[in-house]
């Protein structure tokens, strides 16, 4: 896949810094999430505990303003008086008439349930027995304590003609009935208007959120509850029972599968618990406009850092794709291709060097085409000496000459050294062939023209056997033969050429051809490989320089020829070949410009 | 290959700007309220103390649900004809859901398919005749009618120690164009039938009940009287009240003025539907068919419990009892 989809260096960039950045986001988001989410929690805890706090000091003033009003009632009141004389009924009224407001009704009973006196005046139901009632047995079974009921329906009093039932809180407590003899215990019954409670406690929970105030026994048992209907529906559910287990502070719950922080404050004498419950769902991420905020800025951040991204990876990667469509030009193969040269140091040297190698590789190929040119040049000129017309025709005339003389000996040896030669000459289109090959060319070469100019000269051959198997340029020994010939010996009357053949010390081959001739000056020997104009005159016409560049381009610039002569002493002409077995392999690739032994 | 990423940045940046758009506009629109929910209540003499608890559950359930109650100022027996005038009105009115006690139970497919094609509609209270409705579009919510018949057979049963021979027996049945009262009727019956006591008579009158009790009973005294429904219970206690007889007296009922006649001693026994039940979903019913059109509306049953002298101030009767805090 790696190797199917090739990424640009923009794409990895910006898909790098996508990621990066996204990351640090992430670990950021979280870090901030869990500030957020702690410093929320608390200031959730902090707000229901403050609320608590109120709710509870109000709630006990109330329930205390209660206990003192029982307190009045049987101290100032029932204790002083024999009520076998005369009921505290007018106090009482006096009481009931001053927190109206918070009560129902007072009432005063004996041990035995029967009704003393009551507040309101109202009349007792016939069949109802007080001493069945919770308030009633929970007062005399501790009559040391004050207790609290839970609320209920108050069920001791013929009800109004309105059909009015009140929910009350009962405060009962044991009394002793004074002024009958003995002392007789009785039970104090403040019945607490329930909507009081009620109404503190609606006033808590007026508000849009979640967050709902409960009130419970220390038992569990419910004393107010927003939801209570619902409860006692089997619409909802609370974990009341848990939570009166609670100590006072925040607690963490899981309650239905829901969790929540349900902060709980205990209050003082009753023992009654307030429970705040915040379903954790409304405190943080719960709210709508928190969830769309974050929906908002993550949006925002992720369309910033994608442009950004964008424009950073665009702007680090220019240089380089300016440089990348600079080489794109070069494949395309467009001539004189502009190469950018700019952008940061690192680019422009990469730049630079490749305006250095395009220009380099430039030059080798003009330099290489133009050595192709040369070489077909030289192999044309080559070509053209094996064929020299007017050669062929001195030789065939000196054959015709021979055997209208009868000569036919001489006639057969001629056209046999010919027919050799020209064999040599084209050795089947090969350019490299064994030194053997074209020393016999040399001396078929030689013998025709010892023929022609009627032996004024001598010929001698010393070619060592351990060279004649390693390759040379055809066609090379007989132009210098030529020439030694022709400027050499021809005029001479004891003329002598030898041609000898040898490996140097160095193991490189070397090929000699020597002439006692007229010999040439310096000048004129340098003339003779660097002059390419000159115009030859006499013989083939194929020049020393022809055979100096053909070797050359086979073989290297090392190898080739070297001239030493003076004036009438001689010259030597000396051919320098690299020893390179003949085999066929070495051929082709001798032939074909490579160095034998280079693989493909 | 170049397009293709182009593209698919494209499309990444189209849907972030989507989404920030979505989100800014979310969060500006969660600043302005929505309309809230309207839901109209159409029942029987909507005054009446029979509905107290009925219209607590009404009033949480909106009050938790953010729904704006509106409880239509209904008389005595209203006609389908005027029940339907008066749910139009509201409907026109903006109302999105139309809870209904409909005046009788009997051809009202029209009037049913013609309101919950406007607005949602929840019949309590009582079933009536509808067309097949697939997509759930209305919805009864009532107790089980036949249970609650027969509940009141086995007090009868039970108050005279099953031997009912030569007992004879009036009812009240109430509007016997509803469903439930039918039923009730069906239940009592059924139970009442193998216990060798005498219906002597059955009156079905929707007003001055109490008077045409006095009629039936100065026909043929009957000394159980049952009612079927609040208000005859209420006509039937009325009638003792005056009456130098004490007949022993069974019903269904909910009011508080009910309640305060079993305290007194007046009724034996009553069934008392949990009708604060009834009220809270009927409106949570409606609010969930609003939110998700998809939903189906589903009929639902509530519960119901009989009370008597002695556990008439027992903890769990006394919430459903006395729904209201004075």
């Amino acid at each position: 896949m790696r190797n199917a989809v090739p990424r640009s260096i923009q794409v990895t960039i910006s898909v790098s810094f996508t990621i990066v950045a996204l990351v640090c986001m992430l670990a950021m988001g979280i870090a901030l999430y869990q500030r957020f989410s702690v410093r929320s929690e608390k200031m959730l805890t902090d707000s229901a505990e403050l609320t608590l706090d109120q709710t509870v000091l109000s709630l006990e003033d109330y329930l205390r303003s209660m206990r003192r009003m029982s307190d009045a009632i049987y101290y100032n009141v029932i204790k002083d008086q024999d009520i076998s004389k005369e009921t505290p009924i007018e106090q009482m009224n006096l009481l009931y008439e001053a927190h109206k407001d918070y009560l129902i009704s007072l009432a005063l009973f004996t041990e035995y349930g029967s009704l003393v006196c009551a507040s309101p005046v109202a009349v007792e139901k016939p069949e109802v027995d007080v001493t069945s009632q919770d308030w009633f047995k929970a007062a005399l079974d501790k009559p040391e304590n004050l207790h609290f009921s839970l609320p209920h329906v108050q069920n001791i009093f013929v009800d109004d003609p309105t059909f009015r039932y009140y929910w009350v809180t009962s405060l009962s407590r044991a009394v002793e009935l004074g002024g009958r003899g003995v002392p007789e215990q009785g039970v104090l019954l403040v019945d607490m208007n329930y909507a009081v409670i009620e109404q503190m406690m609606e006033s808590v929970n007026d508000n849009p959120s979640q967050q709902y105030v409960y009130l419970c026994d220390n038992k569990g048992a419910i004393i107010y509850h927003p939801m209570q209907m619902q409860i006692e529906a089997g619409l909802f559910n609370e974990n009341n029972t848990v939570a009166a287990t609670y100590d006072d502070g925040s607690h963490k719950e899981e309650f239905l599968g829901e969790k929540r922080i349900v902060t709980v404050s205990t209050m003082s004498y009753t023992g009654w618990k307030l429970v705040s419950v915040i379903p954790t769902s409304n405190s943080y991420l719960g709210m709508k406009d928190i969830r769309y905020f974050v929906m908002m800025i993550i949006s925002i951040t992720l369309l910033a850092m994608l442009i950004l991204n964008r424009l950073v990876a665009r702007r680090v990667t220019r240089p380089i794709t300016k440089l990348n469509d600079s080489i794109r030009e070069i494949e395309m193969g467009k001539v004189n291709p502009s190469v950018y040269i700019g952008g940061p140091s690192e680019i422009e040297h990469l730049g630079r060097t490749l305006r250095r190698s395009y220009d380099q590789i430039d030059q080798l190929m003009k330099d290489m085409v133009a050595s192709q040119e040369e070489k077909r040049k030289s192999e044309l000129d080559a070509l053209q000496s094996q064929i020299n017309p007017h050669f062929l025709y001195n030789t065939l005339d000196s054959i015709v000459w021979m055997i209208e003389g009868a000569k036919y000996d001489d006639a057969v040896f001629m056209i046999t050294q010919l027919a050799s030669l020209f064999r040599v000459s084209l050795s089947s289109g090969k350019t490299i062939i064994p030194i053997e090959d074209e020393i016999r060319h040399a001396s078929n070469y030689m013998n025709i023209q010892k023929v022609r100019f009627k032996d004024a000269f001598t010929i001698s051959f010393d070619i060592d056997e351990s060279i004649k198997r390693f390759c040379t340029v055809k066609l090379i020994v007989q132009p210098i033969l030529e020439n030694a010939v022709y400027y050499g010996v021809k005029d001479m009357e004891d003329g002598e050429i030898l041609v000898k053949g040898f490996m140097g010390e160095d193991g490189d081959i070397y090929i000699t051809v020597s002439d006692n001739g007229f010999g040439m000056s310096s000048e004129e020997v340098e003339g003779l490989l660097t002059d390419d104009t000159r115009v030859r005159k006499k013989g083939s016409g194929v020049g020393l320089i022809n055979v100096q560049r053909r070797i050359q381009l086979r073989f290297g610039v090392e190898y080739g020829l070297k001239i030493d002569s003076e004036p009438d002493e001689g010259t030597t002409v000396t051919i320098h070949l690299p020893a390179i077995e003949y085999t066929e392999e070495n051929r082709k690739a001798l032939e074909s410009g490579k160095e034998p032994g280079d693989e493909e | 290959m170049k397009s293709n990423r182009n593209v698919f940045i494209l499309v990444i940046a189209v849907l972030l700007v989507i989404v920030l758009m979505a989100s800014t506009s979310a969060l500006i629109m969660s600043g302005v309220r929505d309309d809230p929910v309207q839901i109209s209540v159409v029942v029987d003499d909507s005054g009446s103390g029979r509905w107290d608890s009925f219209q607590a559950g009404l009033e949480q359930a909106a009050k938790d649900n953010g729904v704006k109650l509106t409880i239509v100022p209904t008389g005595k027996n209203f006609t389908l004809k005027q029940q339907q005038m008066a749910i139009n009105e509201e409907i026109s009115g903006g109302a999105d859901g139309v809870i209904l006690q409909i005046a009788s139970s009997r051809s009202t497919e029209e009037m049913i398919s013609d309101i919950s094609n406007k607005a949602v509609l929840m019949l309590v209270d009582t079933s009536a005749d509808m067309d097949v409705d697939v997509e759930g579009k209305s919805a009864c919510i009532s107790a089980d009618n036949m249970a609650i018949g027969r509940a009141l057979a086995n007090e009868v049963r039970i108050a005279y120690g099953n031997d009912l021979a030569g007992h004879k027996i009036g009812i009240v049945a109430g509007n016997q164009r509803q469903n439930s009262l039918i039923q009730r009727m069906e239940g009592f019956n059924e139970n009442i039938g193998s216990s060798g006591v005498n219906v002597v008579w059955v009156d079905n009158s929707l007003s001055d009940i109490s008077q045409k009790i006095e009629i039936c009973q100065t026909q043929e005294k009957a000394d159980i009287l049952v009612a079927l429904d609040n208000s005859g219970l209420e006509a039937v206690c009325e009638y003792a009240l005056r009456t130098s007889d004490s007949p022993m007296i069974f019903g269904e009922g909910t009011s508080i003025k009910n309640v305060s006649y079993l305290d007194d001693g007046i009724i034996n026994s009553m069934v008392v539907p949990n009708e604060y039940y009834m009220g809270y979903q009927s409106v949570v019913a409606i609010v969930r068919r609003l939110d998700n059109r998809l939903t189906p509306m589903e009929d639902q049953q509530i519960s119901y419990r009989v009370v008597n002298r002695d556990n008439l101030f027992d903890v769990s009767n006394q919430r459903v009892l006395f729904p209201v805090v004075e």
